[in-house]
C-alpha cells in the first residue's frame, strides 16, 4: 500500500506571486527509503512540510495529498503525531525542553499517556537509539550531532511509521552524521519505517536508498531507481563522479555506491594518475593576522578550549581549519577577531586590517525585510537618518540593488531572491546571502564559519572561483569547516584542530594525503596510490582526465 | 554538583515557587538592619554551600553599584531623622537617613540574590510541568517565553563575532541598531520554528495532563509552612511594614516571636544541604 500519494499538488506561499511547487504528482510506497533531491530553494522543505499537516506552511494549496488512501487533512492530530515524525534542518531550534529526559517525554506526555507508559516508551527509545549517555544531560551542553540524534529520538518516541527528515546531516561532522545515519537505517530496517529524506551530501545514504525523487524549480521528476538517478546525475556522489570523470564506468554493471566499491573499481583500472603540476609557490608574505601561543578557556576552572596555539595568515592565501563539532573552531574565530582575548599568548593584527565574517548562522546578518536592503546596507552602510527611514517606513517594494550587489548576486545565483524576505529563503540561499554581504564589505580578511552548511553542489562550486579570485586580489581567507571535500578543493594550507591545538598544520596536499581516515572522499578512493601521486579533489581528477 | 542532584532541587516545584515568591517579598519589604543582615548572610552562604560562587560574584558586581546609587539618592533627597551629621546647603543629612539608605540597599541586594538563587533550581522544564497541570497551553506559553531570555542572550553572544569585525567606527550607532533588528528577527524566527516542532510533536494534543509522579514529602510541608509563616510574620501587626524602621533598642523586642519564622525561613537551603550531608554520612556508616 502507498503511504503517500500526491496528485497535481501546487503550493504558493502567502504573498508570493509564483508557486513554489507546481503540479506535482508522486507516490511513496510502504517501507521505502526515498531521497528528495534538488538544488537549494527548489522546494524540498516545502514539499516535506506539506506531508505533515501540523507543519504545513501558510499559503494556497491545490491538489490532493493522500495518506494511506485517505486525505491527509482528515488525519486526526493524534494519529499524525504518532505516525509521522518530522525533524527540521537546524537542531538548535527544535528543542522544547532543557533536559534530554524531558525532551523525550514531551511527545508521549502530550498524547496524554499514563506515567508508567511514558516511562516505558522513554526507556525503549533510549535503548534503541543508544543515548543512555545523553539521557540526564542538559540539551545546551550537547554537540550538534547529539542534538540532532536527540531530536530524532524525541520524534520517534511514539513509534512512527513515517520519518520525514529535512537535511538532517547538514550541520554535522562525519562522526555525528555517522551516528545519526545508523539510527535512521536501524529504524528503517528493523521497524520498517518509511523514510523520506532531503540531503545534499548523499554519499553515505546511497547504499540504503530505494529510490530518488528529483525536484527542480518546483516540478518533480519520476521516481528513479538509485542506479538510474546516478547515471542521470553522476556528479551527485564522489563514488560515481570520479569513475565517470575517468571514463571507466561500465554501463552494464551497477554503479559503485560506496567509496570502498569505487576504490576497488579504480584500483583495478587506474594504476596511475598524472596530477597537475602545481605552480611554484612563493614564500609566504608577511602575516597580517597572527596568534602566538594563544590559550583560551571560558571559565577560570574550565578546560582549555585553545591551548598553546600558534597560527599566521598572510595575504593571498586560503587557510582551512578542520575539526569535529565542538573542537573549538568557532572559539578560534572569535579569538582571531579580537572578540575573545586569550588569557595567555598574543594576537597580532594591524589596526587598519579590515575583517569580515560570515557567521555559522546566517540569520545573524539579516536586519532588513528584503535581501536587497540587507546587501545594499552591507555595501554602503546607511546613515542614522537613512536607517531611521528604512526601519520605520511601511514595507514597500524592495529598493533597486546597487550595481555591485547585482553583480555578486548574479555570480552566487541569488538574483531572484533580492525582493524576498531573507527569513523566507531556504537555508542554502540564506548562507549565500550572508556570504555576499561579507564580500560586499570588501575586507582584507574574510572569515568563514562553516560556509558550505546547507549548500548544494552547484552552490559550493560557485564559491570556489569566487574564493580563488579573492585570493588572487591579495586578500586572505580563513575558513573553519568539517566539509573536507570543500577544504581540499580550495585551501592552500590546512590545519587540524584537536584538543585545543593544531595537531597538523601545513600544505593542504600534505594534509589530505597524510592519513586515510580524516581526509577527502577523493583521497580516500585513491588511497592505494602513493601519497605524492594521490589526487585530493575532483578538480585534480578532472585535470588528469583532460590530460 | 549539578543542582538537579540535591535535596533542595527535589522539593516540589509549587513549593519552590512559593518559597521564591515569599523570600523575595520578605527580603524586599522588610527594610530592617537585623533581618536584612541575617538574610544577606544566609543568601551568600546558600550560594557558597551549593557551589555557585561564580553566579554570586556576577550578581554582586551588579548589585554593588545599584546599592551605592540607592544610598546616594537617599542621602540627597531623604530629609527624615533627628541626628544631623552634616549639611548639604541648608539640608541636613541625618544618621537615620544614612542607616535607612544602607538597609534599603541591603533589602534590594537580598531580593536580587534570593530570586536568582531560586531561579537556579527552577528551570523551564519544571515550570512547564507545574503549570501544565492547570493549563497545558499556559505551561507552554510561559516556558517558551522564559526560554526566550537565555536564547536571546546566547544569540547575542553568537552575533558578537559578526559585530566585532564588521562594524567600522563611523557606523557604530547604525551597526548597533541593525544588530538589534537582526537579533529580534532571528529570535522570533527561531521561536516560530520551536513552536512548529512542538506542534509536530503533539503539543496540546491531550488537554488533560496525567497525574504527576512527584509526591509531597515532609520537607515540602515544612518549607510550605515556613514560607507562609514568613509572609504572615512580615505583615503581622508587631512587624508590620514600616517605611522608616525604628532604631530605639527596646522596640526591637516587640513581638520578637514573629521574627522566628521569618529568620528560620532564610535558613531553608542551608538546612536542606545540612540534612543531606548528615543523611549521607549516616548511610555510609551503615554500609
Amino acid at each position: 500500500m502507498e503511504v503517500y500519494a500526491a496528485k497535481d499538488l501546487t503550493f504558493t506561499y502567502a504573498g508570493a506571486q509564483a508557486p513554489t511547487l507546481q503540479n506535482i504528482s508522486f507516490s511513496v510506497p510502504e517501507n521505502a527509503f526515498l531521497l528528495l533531491y534538488g538544488t537549494s530553494g527548489s522546494g524540498k522543505t516545502t514539499l516535506l512540510r506539506l506531508l505533515k499537516s501540523e507543519c504545513t506552511p501558510k499559503g494556497k494549496r491545490q491538489g490532493e495529498i493522500l495518506y494511506r488512501g485517505k486525505p491527509l487533512s482528515d488525519l486526526p492530530y493524534e494519529t499524525s503525531v504518532r505516525e509521522i515524525a518530522y525533524t527540521a534542518q537546524n537542531p538548535d531550534t527544535q528543542q522544547v525542553s532543557d533536559y534530554v529526559q524531558n525532551e523525550l517525554a514531551f511527545l508521549p506526555e502530550n498524547l496524554g499517556l499514563p506515567s508508567a507508559e511514558i516511562q516505558l516508551k522513554i526507556a525503549e527509545t533510549v535503548g534503541f537509539f543508544g543515548i543512555s549517555d545523553l539521557y540526564t544531560r542538559k540539551i545546551q551542553t550537547l554537540s550538534g550531532g547529539e542534538k540532532q540524534l536527540v531530536n530524532l529520538a524525541a520524534a520517534c518516541v511514539g513509534t512512527p511509521r513515517v520519518l520525514l527528515l529535512d537535511e538532517p546531516f547538514a550541520m554535522l561532522d562525519a562522526v555525528g552524521a555517522e551516528r545519526l545515519l545508523r539510527a535512521i537505517v536501524r529504524l528503517h530496517q528493523s521497524l520498517g519505517v518509511t523514510v523520506l529524506v532531503t540531503e545534499h551530501n548523499i554519499q553515505p545514504l546511497l547504499p540504503y536508498l530505494t529510490g530518488v525523487l528529483t525536484l527542480e524549480n518546483g516540478t518533480l521528476g519520476d521516481c528513479l531507481s538509485v542506479d538510474a538517478f546516478l547515471r542521470a546525475h553522476p556528479d551527485a556522489a564522489p563514488s560515481v563522479a570520479v569513475p565517470q570523470m575517468l571514463g571507466i564506468l561500465d554501463e552494464n554493471t551497477s554503479l559503485p555506491k560506496t567509496e570502498a566499491q569505487a576504490r576497488a573499481q579504480l584500483q583495478s583500472t587506474v594504476p596511475h594518475i598524472s596530477l597537475p603540476v602545481k605552480p611554484h609557490v612563493a614564500a609566504p608574505a608577511k602575516p597580517i593576522l597572527e596568534l602566538k601561543n594563544a590559550a583560551f578557556r571560558y571559565t577560570r576552572d574550565g578546560k582549555n578550549v585553545l591551548s598553546d596555539l600558534s597560527f599566521s595568515l598572510s595575504r593571498g592565501e586560503i587557510f582551512a581549519v578542520i575539526g569535529a563539532n565542538g573542537a573549538g573552531k568557532t572559539t578560534l574565530l572569535r579569538v582571531l577577531t579580537g572578540e575573545y582575548k586569550p588569557y595567555s599568548g598574543k594576537r597580532k593584527a594591524s589596526a587598519e586590517l579590515k575583517i569580515a565574517a560570515v557567521p555559522q548562522n546566517p540569520q545573524a546578518c539579516f536586519a532588513f525585510e528584503t535581501v536587497s536592503e540587507v546587501l545594499n546596507a552591507a555595501y554602503a552602510p546607511p546613515t542614522p537618518k537613512a536607517l531611521f527611514h528604512l526601519l520605520n517606513d511601511a514595507p514597500s517594494a524592495a529598493p533597486a540593488p546597487l550595481s555591485a550587489v547585482a553583480d555578486i548576486c548574479e555570480t552566487l545565483g541569488i538574483a531572484g531572491t533580492l525582493p524576498k524576505n531573507p527569513f523566507d529563503l531556504s537555508a542554502g540561499q540564506q548562507q549565500r546571502v550572508a556570504f555576499a554581504a561579507a564580500l560586499l564589505k570588501n575586507p582584507d580578511v574574510l572569515l568563514l564559519d562553516e560556509p558550505t552548511k546547507g549548500l548544494d553542489k552547484q552552490s559550493k562550486e560557485a564559491l570556489l572561483p569566487l574564493l580563488a579570485a579573492w585570493k588572487k586580489a591579495g586578500k586572505a581567507v580563513l575558513l573553519v569547516t568539517h566539509d573536507l571535500d570543500f577544504a581540499a578543493a580550495c585551501a592552500d594550507r590546512c590545519a587540524l584542530l584537536f584538543d585545543g591545538h593544531f595537531v597538523f598544520s601545513g600544505e593542504s596536499r600534505a594534509f589530505f594525503t597524510h592519513g586515510d581516515l580524516y581526509t577527502s572522499a577523493v583521497a580516500r578512493m585513491f588511497s592505494y596510490l602513493p601519497e605524492k601521486a594521490r589526487p585530493i579533489s575532483l578538480s585534480e581528477v578532472q585535470h588528469a582526465n583532460a590530460k | 554538583m549539578e543542582p538537579s542532584r540535591t535535596l533542595f532541587y527535589q522539593l516540589h516545584t509549587g513549593i519552590l515557587l512559593l518559597c521564591m515568591l515569599s523570600v523575595t517579598v520578605t527580603a524586599a519589604l522588610r527594610i530592617h538592619p537585623v533581618t536584612g543582615g541575617i538574610s544577606a548572610v544566609m543568601a551568600v552562604l546558600s550560594y557558597v554551600v551549593y557551589g555557585k560562587g561564580r553566579e554570586l560574584r556576577s550578581l554582586l558586581r551588579f548589585c554593588t553599584p545599584m546599592g551605592g546609587m540607592l544610598v546616594l539618592f537617599n542621602l540627597l533627597f531623604n530629609r527624615n531623622g533627628v541626628t544631623a551629621l552634616f549639611y548639604i546647603g541648608d539640608a541636613a543629612v541625618t544618621l537615620e537617613a544614612v542607616l535607612y539608605a544602607v538597609c534599603a540597599a541591603l533589602a534590594f541586594t537580598n531580593a536580587v540574590l534570593w530570586f536568582s538563587f531560586y531561579c537556579l533550581f527552577l528551570d523551564c522544564d519544571r515550570v512547564y510541568a507545574f503549570l501544565a497541570r492547570f493549563s497545558r497551553g499556559l505551561g507552554i506559553v510561559v516556558s517558551l517565553s522564559l526560554s526566550l531570555i537565555p536564547k536571546t542572550l546566547e544569540k547575542y553572544s553568537q552575533m558578537r563575532t559578526e559585530n566585532t569585525v564588521n562594524t567600522e567606527k563611523a557606523h557604530r550607532f547604525t551597526g548597533l541598531i541593525l544588530r538589534l533588528s537582526a537579533l529580534f528577527s532571528w529570535v522570533f524566527d527561531d521561536a516560530f520554528q520551536t513552536a512548529l516542532s512542538m506542534k509536530a510533536r503533539g503539543a496540546l494534543c491531550a488537554q488533560k495532563r496525567q497525574k504527576p509522579k512527584v509526591r509531597w514529602h515532609m520537607a515540602d510541608c515544612v518549607c510550605a509552612l515556613l514560607a507562609l509563616s514568613a509572609i504572615a510574620a512580615c505583615f503581622s501587626p508587631p512587624l508590620k511594614l514600616k517605611i522608616y524602621p525604628r532604631f530605639a533598642g527596646a522596640q526591637y523586642l516587640d513581638g520578637a516571636v514573629w521574627y522566628l519564622p521569618l529568620l528560620l525561613f532564610y535558613f531553608v537551603p542551608c538546612i536542606c544541604k545540612l540534612w543531606e550531608v548528615l543523611k549521607w554520612k549516616f548511610m555510609l556508616q551503615r554500609i
